[in-house]
């Protein structure tokens, strides 16, 4: 959006618009924050309303706080500065959290303990589950309850429950919900009709057909079970059985054919109706102990779940008693106005609240019916759709957002969806660039094949196309000015993420960053699973799948050898195994050790410490930090640990709760997201749903996996709504196959009549999202019809991966690291399991040089130093130590005279010249000097440098910083003998300084301007400097090095 | 889990002591008594106990209506090598390849034709899964080496493999013109899989993982199955 504030026509009057209820359409991209906040403006500036007086409800945290920014700024703005100070204590923000405020305010009229704690949504399920877990015990003699539980199953009755509890509260209690209509007139009525109609049928003249015959017969059979005595079940089987013979296949006889089908599968529901009384009867009984044990279990408890907020604001503010009433009169002088966003969202109970807090004309309500994509929290669009009509209404049609282009295929799309009442979005933003097409189509051919496969297909031309976008500069615009687009331009959208895995494999292939918020995935991820597996074995040792799995892990990192073994003992430690490898014995001595240990601690440590405890101790981070995506792998690990302590206070404190929590948290559609490690505000594409999107913009939009089938096919046990009451489905006792009831079937094509709805709403929000360029992309989607449309649209057809554009040709500077990522990465399905080893500089440095020999760490204790000197190594510790002190002091460069006598003590006389020389020579020289001038310096600095194979670990003699960089020096006590073994020595030791460089590089972020040899014998310094093409070479030869040091 | 081994077990008494369905019913009861699921809490027994009494009568009722291909049950819990408990069984175990191989298994049910020449091999799987995918795909090994199993151990010609489902009552049938090819690919798929376990080849590359509990120890990652059938696809 522009940064201008004069505001439309349209938008202005919306702004200057009071005193009346007015309902504000505001078609997507139309500037609808704007006109919240110059309305706001306008009501303190012109009204006289104060920030406090100003009630504005918006649908997330997020949309809160940019609301709270942007008048902040408009505050500033106009000197308004009473007003911006005043806005800390505005009433903007969610309903939750408004009800949050009111209930702390007026705890005593509401009945509320003021200090009540908050349950999270897996906190809820976890008490939810325990709740059940009772009141099924207590109903083991209700038969009924028991023939509920074997019909239905026992995971979709607790779902049931759950879901009904929920949507009960939604509808502010609900109770209609619950009605019971046993369709005796209807039934009766139904029966009339058929009969009459068999009659009528059979009076006719007969017609000598083998389908007329047939449909006669059946009639008869029909009527026989109407006037016979058959009763319940046995007559829905007749009557079904009559006209089960029935085909459509002459088209004489066709259209009766169905009509008297429907006829009697209409009938047929409604004998089920009837037997299904005594059924709800027993699901309502059942719920509403649940509801009334759940709510005791919270009061308990002193704890509210999140929706309590809301229903006991509703409560209060709906009370009759003298307190209460003025409570609520009280509420409602306090706001002079009340400001809803997203109206189009809102359940029955929120609009019940925003209906008790409003007084007759100062309600203003803005959303976008189009734009309702939040069924499953039980929003109600037709409450907007009824509000508009009621008062006072306007539209915002101008888009402020997209091409014109876009917006025409976006009104011909969906004009077409939503009928004669779609208003059109008006383009207004101009563009600079004139572009051929903006609308690609990737359509992959839907075969006979499962959907993944093809999926690939789809997202390896997604990256594709978005690689050579921005290898080729494609071009956007942002305030006004023309640039190339960078990968933060790029959204990838979805309906759900649960496949964006396949998605992110081809991105990572093609090389571009991406950031993903996914929900689900986090319990599956194996880093998790590893830490869980640890978690049950110290519950349960003798769980043999999870020791295994345990084992097995990086946690233990067992040969897979050893584990044949062990498992062949059934993991009894105690019994000697005599094949075990020393190396294998060394594990399973350490694992032991620390599972007793901790076993033993158990239940005094928390969950999360016993976590904490297990990660450090098997340095299972930095182990997990060597794996491709070692940073998520890391970050998830600490998100468990986060997971279990913030649990802690709540009540979860054992391992079997902690365990029962994870699994109902991964269960319930309320998803965990993986850990976060790239902000939102890297130049990276994202991935996210159409609902995550919603309020967003991006210049390219990406809507991918069209195609996806709809997952969940799995009918509830029973259905409930405001029109139909109750609606069950019974298993028929004969063959014990479901048969759905009048009220469940018509209550389920009206859900599944809403849901259609909602898709192309979801549809609309995700296409609106598009500023410049949108490509669609499916497996098995339809071809839009080009002419249709009037705007060019570029479309593909990839049927295999041959056909989908493989990867992209090496970038021609080719980065190394880059590559070696790739390739990796490229590898990994079926990748063996890696073995990892932390070493030290000088042994990988060892490895690395050609020739290994060649290259010595520090010069070796020789006989000659049998004579009574020093041995030469440790001349060289002590050597190093002086240094350390020398630039540890302060002024740096000086050593008292009685330590440095008291160090040099035990050399001889040569050796202690020697060594005072080298000293002096050292802190006189260019080197010196610059160290002591240094605006940092750090003697003797260890440093851990995380490799795809293990820890690379060491210490720098000496790095400083001077005004031009970084430096780092390494003294070496080597006796060289002329300038031939000089240049063999510094060839030796060029790739120590190099893993130095490197390693100071990747984890300070900065190449060390150069790095320094200084022999100390003969003042001899040499200096080597490593540019960035250097390092990444390196990089590559460190990785090389490893594997040889690892097969060695 | 549990549960189709309790029914395995009510089901082998039917057959082999000749019970009428009120019987087995009983057998059910007293089976369930002994199993694990006795431990579970006093409804879930209730109500689980229900549900195996409504398989079982399923069960039953369709076996009734599918008898009359003229086979009659004659083997049931048919052992080959060993026992379930561990000791020899009365047949010895299947040898592939020579015996370079030696196979021991359980075979649910054998019914042999009236006369006396040929078996239809019956497997007891307690929900429905597709049978014709497994063995496009290769990964069915289980009712092809019964077949060998009781050609090679009672002589007789195998005439057909089924899977019958207990929740349903439904079944899935081997193609009886592909029952050679089968039996003899299935041959060579065993002895190559034993040839690469006994040349220390254990790496992991599965076609399926739909009924494997192991992916915590082998750490393989279904969803990477993908990839395998898109190379296959070029």
């Amino acid at each position: 959006m522009a940064k201008v504030f004069a505001l439309s026509k349209e938008q202005a009057a919306v702004v200057k618009s009071f005193g009346a209820e007015l309902g504000v359409s505001a078609g997507a991209g139309s500037g609808k924050t704007t006109v919240l906040v110059e309305r706001y403006l306008e009501a303190i500036v012109k009204k006289g309303a104060w920030p406090e007086e100003i009630l504005a409800v918006t649908f997330t945290d997020k949309a809160a706080n940019v609301m709270k920014e942007r008048l902040r700024m408009r505050c500033g703005e106009r000197g308004l500065y009473e007003v911006a100070r005043r806005l800390d204590g505005a009433w903007i923000g969610t309903i939750h959290s408004f009800c949050s405020r009111f209930l702390k305010e007026n705890p005593v009229e509401c009945g509320v303990d003021p200090l009540f704690t908050q349950l999270g949504r897996g906190e809820q399920e976890v008490l939810m589950e325990e709740v059940m877990d009772r009141l099924f015990e207590e109903e083991a003699s209700s038969g009924l309850c028991m023939d509920l539980l074997a019909d239905a199953g026992e995971e979709a009755v607790r779902e049931a429950l759950k879901s009904f509890y929920d949507k009960q509260r939604s509808y502010a209690g609900g109770e209609d919900l619950l009605r019971i209509d046993d369709a005796a007139v209807l039934y009766a009525e139904s029966e009339a009709v058929l009969k009459a109609r068999c009659k009528k049928e059979l009076a006719g003249p007969a017609v000598q057909n083998e389908h007329e015959e047939k449909l006669r017969g059946a009639l008869g059979r029909l009527l026989e079970v109407l006037d016979g005595k058959l009763r319940g079940w046995e007559r829905r089987r007749g009557l079904l059985g009559a006209v089960a013979g029935l085909t459509k296949r002459s088209p004489k006889t066709k259209e009766r054919v169905g009509e008297f089908k429907d006829l009697a599968d209409a009938l047929a529901a409604l004998y089920v109706q009837t037997l299904a009384v005594p059924v709800k009867q027993e699901w309502r009984r059942l719920i509403r102990r649940f509801a009334e044990a759940y709510e005791k279990e919270k009061r308990r408890l002193g704890t509210h779940d999140f929706d309590d907020l809301l229903y006991f604001t509703y409560r209060a503010l709906s009370g009759t008693t003298p307190q209460l009433k003025a409570l609520k009169r009280r509420t409602q002088e306090r706001f002079a106005h009340v400001f809803v966003d997203e109206y189009q969202d809102t359940s029955i109970l929120q609009d019940r609240i925003i209906g008790l807090l409003k007084r007759p004309d100062n309600l203003f309500m803005v959303g976008d019916v189009r734009q309702s994509i939040y069924r499953f929290r039980h929003a109600h669009p037709e409450i907007f759709l009824g509000a508009l009509e009621r008062v006072r209404s306007c539209e915002l049609r101008e888009n402020y957002r997209s091409r014109p282009e876009l917006l025409d295929f976006v009104n011909r799309v969906f004009v077409e969806r939503f009928g004669e009442k779609y208003a059109p979005l008006v383009p207004k933003r101009s563009f600079k660039l004139k572009k051929e097409h903006c609308l690609e189509w990737i359509g992959v051919p839907k075969e006979d094949r499962r959907l993944d496969p093809l999926r690939v297909i789809e997202a390896r031309t997604i990256a594709a196309r978005i690689r050579k976008m921005v290898d080729s500069g494609f071009e956007v615009e942002e305030g006004g000015e023309v640039r190339p687009a960078r990968w933060r331009d790029f959204a990838i959208l979805m309906r759900k993420t649960t496949a964006s895995r396949l998605y992110e494999k081809e991105l990572e292939a093609f090389g571009i960053p991406y950031f993903v918020n996914k929900g689900r995935g986090f319990y599956e991820q194996i880093e998790v699973a590893d830490l869980v597996h640890f978690l049950r074995i110290l519950e349960d040792p003798s769980e043999n799948l999870a020791t295994a799995a345990v084992l097995r892990s990086p946690l233990v990192q067992l040969s897979d050898d050893a584990l044949f073994w062990l498992a062949k003992k059934g993991f009894n430690f105690h019994e000697e195994v005599a094949e075990l490898s020393e190396a294998d014995r060394g594990k399973i001595k350490t694992f032991l050790g620390l599972h007793q240990r901790l076993r033993g601690q158990k239940d005094r440590l928390r969950v999360s410490e016993l976590l904490h405890a297990v990660v450090d101790e098997t340095a299972y981070e930095a182990k997990l930090l060597t794996r491709s995506d070692g940073r998520q792998a890391s970050a998830n690990v600490w998100k468990l640990i986060e997971m279990a302590s913030a649990v802690e206070d709540r009540n979860i404190r054992s391992i079997s709760d902690f365990i029962r929590y994870l699994k109902s948290v991964s269960d319930s559609s309320e998803t965990e997201a993986e850990a976060r490690v790239l902000g939102e505000e890297e130049d990276v594409l994202r991935i996210l749903t159409v609902h995550a999107a919603k309020g967003l913009e991006f210049p390219i939009v990406v809507l991918a996996d069209l195609g996806a089938e709809d997952g969940n096919t799995r009918k509830p046990a029973f259905l409930c709504s405001p029109s139909f009451g109750l609606g069950a489905r019974l298993k028929d006792p004969a063959d014990y196959e479901f048969c759905d009831d009048a009220s469940y079937s018509v209550i389920a094509s009206e859900e599944k009549r809403k849901e259609e709805e909602e898709d192309d709403r979801l549809l609309y929000v995700a296409m609106t999202r598009a500023k410049e360029h949108l490509i669609l992309s499916g497996v098995g989607i339809e071809e839009p019809m080009m002419p249709f449309y009037s705007v060019p649209i570029v479309s593909v057809r990839p049927k295999t991966t041959a056909e989908a554009p493989r990867l992209i040709a090496p970038p021609q500077k080719a980065d190394p690291m880059l590559m070696e990522e790739i390739r990796l990465r490229l590898s990994d399905v079926e990748k063996e399991y890696e073995s990892l080893e932390d070493m030290s500089v000088s042994r990988l440095a060892s490895f690395m040089s050609p020739d290994s020999e060649a290259w010595k760490e520090e010069p070796e204790a020789t006989p000659e130093d049998a004579d009574g000197s020093t041995p030469r190594n440790e001349f060289g510790t002590l050597f190093h130590f002086l240094m350390e002190l020398s630039v540890r002091h302060s002024p740096r460069g000086k050593l008292d005279v009685d330590r440095l006598a008291s160090l040099t003590e035990d050399l001889t006389a040569e050796e202690k010249k020697e060594a005072e020389e080298g000293f002096r020579n050292f802190w006189k020289g260019p080197t010196g000097l610059a160290v002591k001038k240094a605006s940092k310096c750090y003697p003797e600095l260890p440093f851990i440098y995380k490799t795809r194979h293990g820890m690379l670990k060491g210490q720098m003699d000496l790095i400083y910083r001077d005004a031009k960089g970084w430096v780092i020096v390494d003294y070496k006590t080597n006796r060289l003998n002329g300038p031939s073994d000089e240049k063999a020595a510094v060839e030796a030791y060029a790739p120590q300084l190099g893993l130095y460089a490197l390693a100071f590089w990747k984890l300070y972020g900065e190449i060390p301007k150069k790095t320094l040899l200084y022999f100390m014998v003969g003042d001899k310094t040499v200096e080597i400097n490593w540019s960035e093409k250097e390092l990444a070479a390196l990089a590559l030869r460190v990785e090389d090095g490893y594997r040889k040091a690892l097969a060695f | 889990m549990e549960m189709g081994t309790l029914l395995h077990a009510v089901l082998e008494d039917f057959y082999a002591n000749r019970r009428n369905p009120m019987q087995a019913l009983k057998c059910l009861e007293n089976e369930f008594e002994k199993s694990p699921l006795a431990l579970e809490p006093l409804y879930r027994r209730t109500y689980l106990l229900e549900q195996a009494r409504r398989t079982l009568e399923i069960f039953l009722r369709s076996e009734k209506e599918a008898s009359g291909n003229g086979f009659t049950p004659a083997h049931f819990e048919l052992a080959f090598g060993k026992k379930r408990d561990g000791t020899p069984a009365k047949l010895s175990s299947l040898k592939l390849g020579k015996g370079s191989v030696l196979v021991n298994g359980f075979i649910d049910r054998v019914d042999v034709s009236p006369d006396g020449g040929s078996a239809l091999v019956i497997d007891y799987k307690l929900s429905e899964r597709p049978l014709k995918k497994k063995v496009d795909d290769g990964l069915e090994v289980q009712l092809p080496l019964y077949l060998m199993a009781v050609r090679d151990l009672l002589g007789l010609e195998p005439a057909g493999g089924e899977l019958r489902f207990l929740k349903t009552g439904t079944k899935a049938a081997l193609k009886s013109e592909e029952l050679k090819g089968l039996l003899e690919a299935t041959e060579t798929r065993v002895l190559d899989a034993a040839r690469r376990i006994r040349s220390g080849d254990i790496a992991v590359k599965s076609k399926s993982c739909q009924y494997c509990h192991f992916s915590p120890v082998c750490r393989f990652e279904p969803w990477k199955l993908i990839y395998s059938e898109v190379d296959k696809h070029g």
